[in-house]
């Protein structure tokens, strides 16, 4: 073969997606658009495979900034999310508190609460304004979309998980209202929301007709006053872990001596729930309500359709491990985020794990006609930041 | 095991294996230098290298270059824990930054050939990510330039491809 004749496209196709899984994340989207053969390349499931391998999983740590303005006190906060140098900006130059909920499918979910106030007002000039949403950040489409909550003003929900929908990857936010009760959150009402296209909240009944396939060794008096009973999710329930297109809790069920532990599975695709018996464990290190078992993402394999007897083998269960508070706090965020990445790094209720492998692997998933563009500040070059646009109600 | 392995290093240095080009050229390296590449040394398990090895998709002077990375890097595996070897490897990183900077496009890119058919993982490595960093931050025209790649996309096509990811095509 001739050396002029020699070019790129005459390499083997595994060697092409080797070269391309080392771009990075745009160059490989612009890859799609050189020819039919590097979009193949790109779109092919082995190449998320080679991706893998070149891919470090990230952190997004989000910090807050405050600035002052003018007499009477103003103040404006930011949100700072470092490693993708991203910034929040709020609608209006007041106090804003704000959450880091978790991160989903590569999707950063920051809870923000306006207030007109901060501090004492001295002045005592202005009623106190509040106002709440949800933004959420693609920090890989530099998307952004703000999402109300489903009661605005005094709602005192959470968010307690979010997906992108298996088949049309247009993300959702899954949103638990009630009351909170020692530590724990006694959910009353379940409600979801697919993200743009002006779309509502809509109630999920919490459970249907699982009880049954759950209760087979209970009497039937029981079963009727388990289904009255409310399931407690921890506060802050945004503990979820993704597996197989379902999201998992561990919920408790019940109070008192009739409490029971629980995992509550939330199948995506159907919209629907159910629960699992929860793995037991080893009660004389406390136990208690500040249960400490959790599910890791390594546990992938559990079965997806698993209805009963999920926890067979002594292997499966040991997957689920006592885990420290700081442990737990980091396998809420995102279970399977590689240690090396976080350790040294010190987590506060700011910070968000965030698989970068997984939202480049996800750059589909979409918030429709909601997603904004992030207008990207130009002020440092060398460390280029990201600004969310401010909503635009409030703005 | 370790009888096995002391053997190994005993004739690993010894032994030689004779590398024939697709143009006929002959070179003799050491088991320890030729066994970087995967399927020679599977080759040299299965006893199968006494007449030569012949590679009918490398280039004489294409293997020539593989030789000598072969030669640079065979100290890599065999002298672990070896004092001097700290020093060269700054002089390896070097000799390996020149090696693919100096290279035309079809050079480089029958190297890569011959690596991915070799199975020499480093080479393949840092081949791979010198093509890599030469995409980077191209635009979808750039690199059809730079890799002579024939656009068979239609307008409309490559405008809905545009379109759907905007995020990536904004400057």
């Amino acid at each position: 073969m001739d050396a002029d004749e020699m070019t790129l496209a005459r390499l083997p196709d595994e060697v092409i997606q080797d070269i391309l899984a080392r771009l990075p994340p745009r160059t490989i989207v612009r890859c799609l658009a050189v020819c039919k053969a590097w979009r193949s390349a790109v779109s092919a499931p082995t190449f998320h495979r080679a991706l893998a391998a070149h891919r470090q999983a990230a952190v997004v740590k989000v910090t807050s900034e405050l600035a002052y303005f003018g007499k009477p006190w103003r103040y404006c906060k930011a949100l700072l999310l470092d490693t993708f140098r991203g910034r929040c900006s709020p609608p209006w130059r007041h106090h804003a508190l704000t959450w880091v909920v978790g991160s989903w499918d590569g999707v950063v979910c920051v809870d923000v609460e306006y207030t007109s106030r901060f501090g004492p007002d001295l002045d005592n000039t202005q009623p106190e304004r509040r106002e709440r949403e949800f933004v959420l950040w693609n920090p890989l489409t530099r998307a952004c979309a703000t999402v109300p909550p489903p009661a605005p003003g005094g709602d005192r929900g959470v968010i307690i998980g979010a997906y992108a929908h298996p088949a049309t990857m247009r993300f959702h936010l899954l949103h638990a209202a009630g009351e909170a009760e020692r530590g724990l959150f006694a959910a009353t009402a379940i409600r979801v929301r697919r993200v743009g296209d002006g779309g509502a909240w809509r109630e999920v009944p919490l459970l249907e007709q699982q009880e049954e396939e759950d209760g087979h060794d209970d009497a039937n008096m029981q079963l009727q006053r388990r289904r009255r009973t409310i399931i407690f999710l921890r506060m802050q329930a945004s503990q979820s872990v993704s597996l197989h297109g379902n999201l998992h809790w561990m919920v408790q069920r019940g109070s008192g001596s009739t409490a029971r532990l629980n995992v509550l599975v939330f199948d995506t695709a159907r919209e629907r729930f159910r629960l699992m018996e929860a793995p037991p464990w080893d009660d004389s290190r406390g136990g208690g309500e500040g249960r400490k078992a959790w599910p890791c993402r390594g546990s992938s394999s559990c079965p997806a359709s698993a209805s009963s007897a999920p926890w067979p083998s002594p292997r499966r269960r040991a997957r689920w491990r006592d885990v420290g508070a700081r442990r737990r706090r980091l396998l809420r965020r995102r279970a399977g985020v590689a240690q090396g990445v976080v350790d040294g790094v010190r987590l506060s209720r700011f910070a968000a794990l965030l698989p970068h492998r997984d939202s480049v692997v996800r750059h589909d998933v979409s918030f429709g006609e909601a997603s904004r563009l992030l207008a990207q500040n130009r002020e440092t070059l060398a460390q280029p930041r990201e600004s969310l646009t401010t909503p635009q109600k409030l703005a | 095991m370790a009888a096995a392995a002391a053997e190994a290093t005993i004739d690993g240095g010894g032994k030689m294996i004779i590398l024939i080009s697709a143009d006929g050229k002959r070179f003799e390296v050491t088991e320890a230098v030729a066994s970087q590449s995967q399927l020679i040394s599977n080759m040299i398990e299965d006893d199968c290298t006494e007449n030569g090895v012949r590679l009918p998709n490398v280039d004489g002077d294409i293997l020539t270059m593989v030789v000598d990375y072969c030669n640079m890097h065979a100290g890599d595996a065999a002298a672990d824990g070896d004092t001097t070897k700290a020093s060269s490897t700054e002089e390896l990183k070097k000799f390996d930054a020149e090696l693919v900077q100096a290279l035309e496009n079809p050079v480089l890119f029958k190297l890569i050939l011959a690596a991915n058919f070799l199975n020499i993982k480093s080479l393949l490595d840092m081949t791979c990510q010198r093509v890599a960093d030469m995409m980077s931050g191209k635009t979808p025209e750039q690199m059809r330039e730079t890799f002579s790649i024939e656009n068979d996309f239609t307008p409309e096509e490559e405008a809905a491809i545009r379109q759907e990811n905007a995020w990536a095509f904004d400057d």
